[in-house]
């Protein structure tokens, strides 16, 4: 099986073209460093390899090391690569080409963006570029497949060819395999200590280049307009009043989106779940299994399904920033805010899409060029608020205040805006502090690039929401799946015997002749579960918890999601009848003053936990990877931690 | 010449880049190099931030790094 790696300028299609190629479904973004990590794909029986865009051979930056080690195995092995090239940006993008030229790789060249240089009315001579470069040249729209079958035909006869070096005519002194080796060396070395580029070489680069290109398109004034749409369009998006309104105006849109159009949906997943409860114990014989399926497996599941419909609208409008070009212009029009945080505008993308999941985003933190305020973006991140903490955060809400209206704007969609503001803040400040205090040198070194805007390619957003909600239903589910098994075992089962539940009943109900007491809610203060949950109860106590919500918190510190199906699952255990959960919770009383036990200052205080707390591993497990040690992680989870009681305890004296 | 001068919509050419090697490197990576042709676009003036089109990309660069780069209107 022979194998290619997809090489180029970020943003050029890379990951368009894989896709189309091998079916496979990678992230596919309007701005540079969409794609982090190679990805391997198959087509034809070939082994194909999506890479991380690449500037320069030359350029230091983290977020292309992955590629440019690829691109000089590659050299060794003489594996055989395919150059994608943005065809509005000829010049820029050969001059990488000829970098990469000189190491000798057997090449396919794709001129991508067929579409916009037709409407441009940009011609090249495709068959004098082919020859002018040595190896086969194929135009492409590699957004919708236009040019695919010359492509593919290309591949399987593997026509790939070794391109002319542009080195010869940059040191004729040497002999080729001299200055092969010599190129190499130079290389290798600047992947070492950073070693700068040549700035001659760069110059007789640009010089052949120029003279390739003026002799291939016949003529090259047209697509100096290529640019003026989106050059009009930034002068309101980048305006220092329209701009920033219309950026405001966004947010508050998203989030009433997230909480608005979502409830009706919830609202019937929640019923189907309570249904199904109510089914299986009456259809079911078997008592265990019963009890399992109805108490164990359903209240859990419902837990993250009543969620599908907020993550994937969420996801949804995130794919439309992304792929718009949208993004990098909140990064230009935050640039100085930010800086007064110790970030900048780069730091925009990571933070965003953080609001999906803090995962990819830390990884994405790998763009940004000054390894510091990078240092401080990956601690601050896990304190935007992910889609793990959606669920929590609607169910309490829609507990602490009934679904009201106040103007043109839903009461429960601007808390929700609020819980946002808040997790944005904490990270600003929490990143001020890193970038004052973090002993990594700056190195000072910062640019933006504003990519053309693109309509979104609906079908990709559309798709890509599928498989984002997809991936977290599963990942959630099996954790929860799980985590509500354990539970259920823990909160059905007692240490003590069956008579001495009964009698510690018996002996409840004479005490309290004039209440109703449900045999049910003994049982689980004496199950396994209830212990431990009286073992945390002292230190959650000052926060307003009680032992059944310290239950479900100990549950949620592997990933927080699980909360609401852990708290629904204690719920089912402890009381005779199914019920939806929101109403489980409203009806859930405090023992000690016999008023709601979610009152306004518990749900305070517990929105307030989730929103410092690090409850997650994936995250914890990410960072150690992007910062090679535990150090971080630790730190993180500990100060957070902390954060996350000390404003739970505020929240809970001031309410 | 500074980038004051500089209006939106004209271009000027790179005669000398100032700043550190890293820095200079920085921006050979990113296309900008003696000689290339910048056009200065709309930058608002809040965002301390220069917009240029360079090779046909369009590139944002904070304003203490565009003075820089010395440049001569064409
Ligand atoms: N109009 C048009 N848009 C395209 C074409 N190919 C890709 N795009 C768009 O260009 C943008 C970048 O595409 P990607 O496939 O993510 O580019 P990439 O090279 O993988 O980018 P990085 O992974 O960031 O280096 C997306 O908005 C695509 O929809 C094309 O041929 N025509
Ligand atoms: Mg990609």
């Amino acid at each position: 099986m022979s194998h290619f790696a997809l090489v180029g300028k970020p943003n050029s299609g890379k990951s368009s073209l894989f896709n189309l190629l091998t079916g496979l479904h990678q992230k596919i973004a309007n701005y540079g460093g969409a794609t982090l990590e190679s990805k391997v794909g198959e087509f034809h029986g070939h082994e194909i390899t999506d890479l991380p865009g690449i500037k320069s051979l030359h350029s230091v930056s983290l977020d292309e090391r992955i590629t440019k080690e690829m691109v000089l195995e590659y050299a060794d092995s003489k594996s055989p690569i395919l150059f994608v090239l943005n065809g509005m940006q000829l010049e820029n993008n050969m001059l990488l080409f000829s970098e990469i030229a000189d190491l000798q790789i057997p090449t396919i060249v794709v001129i991508n963006f067929k579409d916009d240089l037709a409407k441009n009315r940009v011609v090249f001579e495709r068959d004098k570029l082919a020859q002018a470069l040595g190896c086969p040249v194929v135009m492409m729209n590699s957004r919708n497949g236009d040019g695919l079958e010359e492509l593919k035909q290309l591949l399987d006869t593997e026509s790939f060819k070794i391109p002319n070096a542009f080195c010869k005519s940059l040191y004729d002194e040497f002999q080729d395999g001299e200055i092969l080796n010599s190129y190499k060396d130079s290389l290798v070395q600047a992947r070492n200590d950073g070693a700068h580029v040549h700035e001659n070489d760069f110059f007789k680069r640009q010089k052949i280049i120029g003279s390739i290109v003026r002799s291939i398109i016949e003529d090259p004034t047209q697509k100096r307009n290529f640019l003026e749409k989106s050059k009009r369009w930034d002068r309101f998006f980048l305006h220092p009043i329209y701009g920033i309104l219309f950026f405001l105006f966004t947010m508050l849109l998203v989030f009433q989106a997230v909480f608005y159009f979502a409830t009706i949906p919830m609202d019937w997943i929640d019923q189907a779940f309570a249904s199904m409860s109510e089914w299986t114990n009456i259809n079911i014989t078997n008592e265990w299994v019963a009890s399992i399926i109805s108490d164990g497996i359903l209240p859990g599941l419902g837990g993250v399904l009543i969620f599908v419909p907020q993550i994937a609208i969420l996801f949804f409008l995130l794919g439309i920033l992304e792929h718009s070009g949208y993004l990098s212009r909140i990064s230009f029009i935050s640039n100085r805010f930010l800086s007064k945080f110790g970030l900048s505008g780069q730091s925009v993308i990571p933070l965003m899409s953080s609001w999906a999941c803090a995962i990819p985003a830390i990884m994405s933190a790998r763009m940004i060029d000054d390894p510091k305020e990078r240092m401080a973006v990956i601690f601050a991140t896990p304190l935007m608020t992910c889609s793990a903490r959606l669920p929590v955060y609607t169910i309490l809400i829609a507990v602490m205040v009934p679904n009201a209206t106040g103007g043109i704007f839903n009461i429960q969609g601007v808390l929700l805006l609020v819980l946002y503001l808040i997790g944005v803040i904490a990270t600003l400040v929490t990143a001020w502090f890193i970038s004052r205090r973090a002993a990594i040198p700056s190195s000072n070194l910062w640019s933006l690039e504003l990519p053309v805007y693109r309509i979104p390619n609906w079908r990709n957003v559309l798709y890509n929401m599928y498989l984002k909600t997809k991936a977290f239903v599963i990942d959630a589910g099996k954790i929860i799946f799980i985590v509500a098994m354990v539970l259920w075992f823990l909160a059905s089962y007692s240490p003590q015997s069956e008579a001495y539940i009964e009698n510690e009943y018996q002996s409840l109900v004479e005490a309290n002749p004039d209440k109703v007491i449900s045999k049910d809610a003994v049982h689980l203060e004496y199950s396994f579960a209830g212990y431990l949950g009286k073992l945390i109860e002292p230190a959650i106590k000052p926060l307003g918890y009680d032992w059944k919500m310290g239950i479900a918190l100990i549950s949620s510190f592997a990933a927080r999601e699980v909360f609401v199906g852990s708290l629904s699952t204690i719920y089912s255990v402890g009381s005779e009848e199914e019920s939806l959960i929101l109403t489980r919770l409203r009806n859930e009383v405090n023992a000690d003053t016999g008023e709601a036990r979610y009152n306004l200052a518990t749900c305070v205080s517990l929105l307030l936990f989730y929103v410092f707390a690090l409850q997650c591993m994936s995250t914890m497990a990410i960072v150690r990877r992007e910062t090679g040690s535990w150090r971080v992680p630790i730190i993180q989870f500990v100060v957070m931690l902390i954060m996350a009681y000390v404003f739970a305890f505020i929240g809970y004296r001031l309410f | 010449m500074s980038q004051i001068e500089l209006l939106e919509g004209e271009r000027c050419i790179v005669i000398a880049i100032q700043g550190t090697k890293d820095f200079q490197n920085y921006l050979l990576v990113n296309g900008i190099a003696l000689g290339s042709v910048l056009t200065k676009n709309f930058s608002p003036s809040f965002s301390k931030l220069i917009n240029i089109t360079v090779g046909g990309k369009m590139l944002s660069l904070r304003e203490a790094d565009f003075a820089q780069i010395d440049i001569v209107k064409i």
